[in-house]
């Protein structure tokens, strides 16, 4: 099920030729990060194309081949964060004229529509955006790394952590629901994760 | 995916829940986005243009770095500078059909940004669009243009079309470029709703119109 990102061709020597090939290798894949984390796609839209108005006027550091997309999804990840920080500010001005409380500003920006994602809003940001971009935007660690600005070996040590959590809240909001319980292993990691921390021997069957 | 415990694999389950794949992106979005990012890099903008901020006027102030993108466009259109990119813009110079009065200097619709347009026209790149025609501007409202299409090269039918013109009209035309005119006979092309500029809308001309049939059908 790995997604094989398409390569940014070889960078043409022209700025406005390196941005357009830029674009065009990586457009859908922008648009889907911010598609995925935005309830409205008008909101997708601006943070996408704010994202390329950035790397078009830093086209000179958008790093080459298979690097330039993890850098432009960690622009787009700032860029999002600044428009929710924006979108609170005008909230909180607004409050008194809202019959319910401003979303958090770090709060999950995803429609909520089944028990997974229901479980992935109950995690800090930090899990979330980790697990996002191992499910959602297939990355394998150094891409991810990349993107979030720490180490590979964070990477490995904090996902390892999130999946913990996420089955830790799977499991509640299934108990909550009074559903059938159906545990799931943090540990074990799919076949499809690529570089993903390897399972605890044992664990699955102890559970 | 799961073992043989039966347990899911939380990935796989986020997997699942993915709300919208890569290959399944809503209609319209993708076009719209390349619409806003071809106009934030043709008017060289340095700020962040947001959709508020496009309501009513799609173009930003012109801002010190639309001054310096003013001044190349004069280079540009001066012929002291080869749009670089794809194939050279050539024989825009209107050969038959009315004759607007801009079309004496030649050059694309709205071409006076061309210097800081992103992405260049070429018949490569002319491929990329996903309508094309040729046909005679009837009417101008705002930012909509109305064509009487003479022929489809690509992506439409019928024999009126109505199309979002943003900088290419006098209005709109901040960066020096010639705008359209009623009665002018264009080839136009872009996506969705949006004709493009940057040498993607241009002078009919009968050698271009050949290109474009030949490259595109129609």
């Amino acid at each position: 099920m790995t997604r094989a990102h398409e390569p940014w061709p070889d960078a043409p020597p022209d700025p406005r030729d390196r941005f357009d090939a830029l674009f065009e290798a990586t457009r859908r894949e922008v648009l889907g990060y911010a598609l995925r984390r935005t309830r409205e796609p008008a909101d997708a839209e601006d943070a996408a194309a704010e994202t390329f108005a950035i790397a078009w006027r830093r086209i000179d550091d958008v790093p080459a081949g298979a690097d330039a997309l993890p850098w432009l999804y960690g622009v787009a990840r700032r860029v999002l964060a600044n428009q929710r920080r924006g979108t609170e500010r005008r909230l909180n001005l607004l409050g008194r004229l809202f019959e319910r409380a401003p979303r958090a500003v770090d709060g999950p920006d995803v429609d909520l529509g089944g028990p997974a994602t229901a479980a992935l809003a109950r995690l800090r940001p930090d899990d979330r955006e980790l697990l996002q971009l191992v499910a959602w935007e297939d990355l394998d660690h150094a891409a991810i790394a990349q993107v979030l600005g720490i180490s590979v070996n964070a990477v490995a040590i904090r996902l390892h952590r999130a999946r913990r959590r996420f089955a830790e809240a799977h499991a509640r909001l299934a108990a909550e629901d009074g559903q059938d319980l159906k545990g799931i292993d943090p540990g074990r990691t799919s076949t499809d994760v690529k570089g993903g921390m390897p399972s605890r021997p044992g664990e699955e069957r102890t559970r | 995916m799961s073992d043989d415990t039966g347990d899911p694999d939380p990935i796989e389950l986020l997997r699942r829940a993915n709300p919208v794949a890569t290959d399944r992106l809503p209609p319209g979005s993708e076009a719209r986005l390349r619409a806003r990012v071809l106009e934030d890099t043709m008017a060289g903008n340095q700020t962040t243009v947001r959709r508020g901020a496009l309501r009513g006027s799609m173009w930003p102030t012109l801002s010190g770095a639309g001054a310096v993108a003013l001044v190349l466009a004069v280079v540009v259109g001066s012929g002291l500078i080869k749009p670089g990119g794809g194939a050279p813009i050539t024989s825009l110079a209107p050969t038959d059909g009315p004759v607007p009065t801009a079309s004496a200097t030649g050059g694309p619709i709205g071409g006076g940004g061309m210097a800081m347009c992103a992405f260049m026209y070429d018949l490569d790149t002319l491929q990329n669009r996903e309508w094309a025609f040729d046909g005679v501007l009837t009417a101008i409202d705002g930012n909509q243009g109305t064509f009487r299409v003479n022929r489809w090269f690509k992506g439409g039918e019928g024999d009126s079309v109505t199309r979002t013109v943003d900088g290419m009209t006098a209005e709109s035309g901040l960066l020096g470029g010639p705008g359209l005119v009623v009665d002018g006979r264009y080839l136009v092309t872009g996506d969705d709703v949006f004709a493009w500029s940057c040498g993607f809308t241009q002078y009919w001309n009968e050698a271009v119109a050949a290109d474009w049939a030949r490259v595109l059908g129609g």
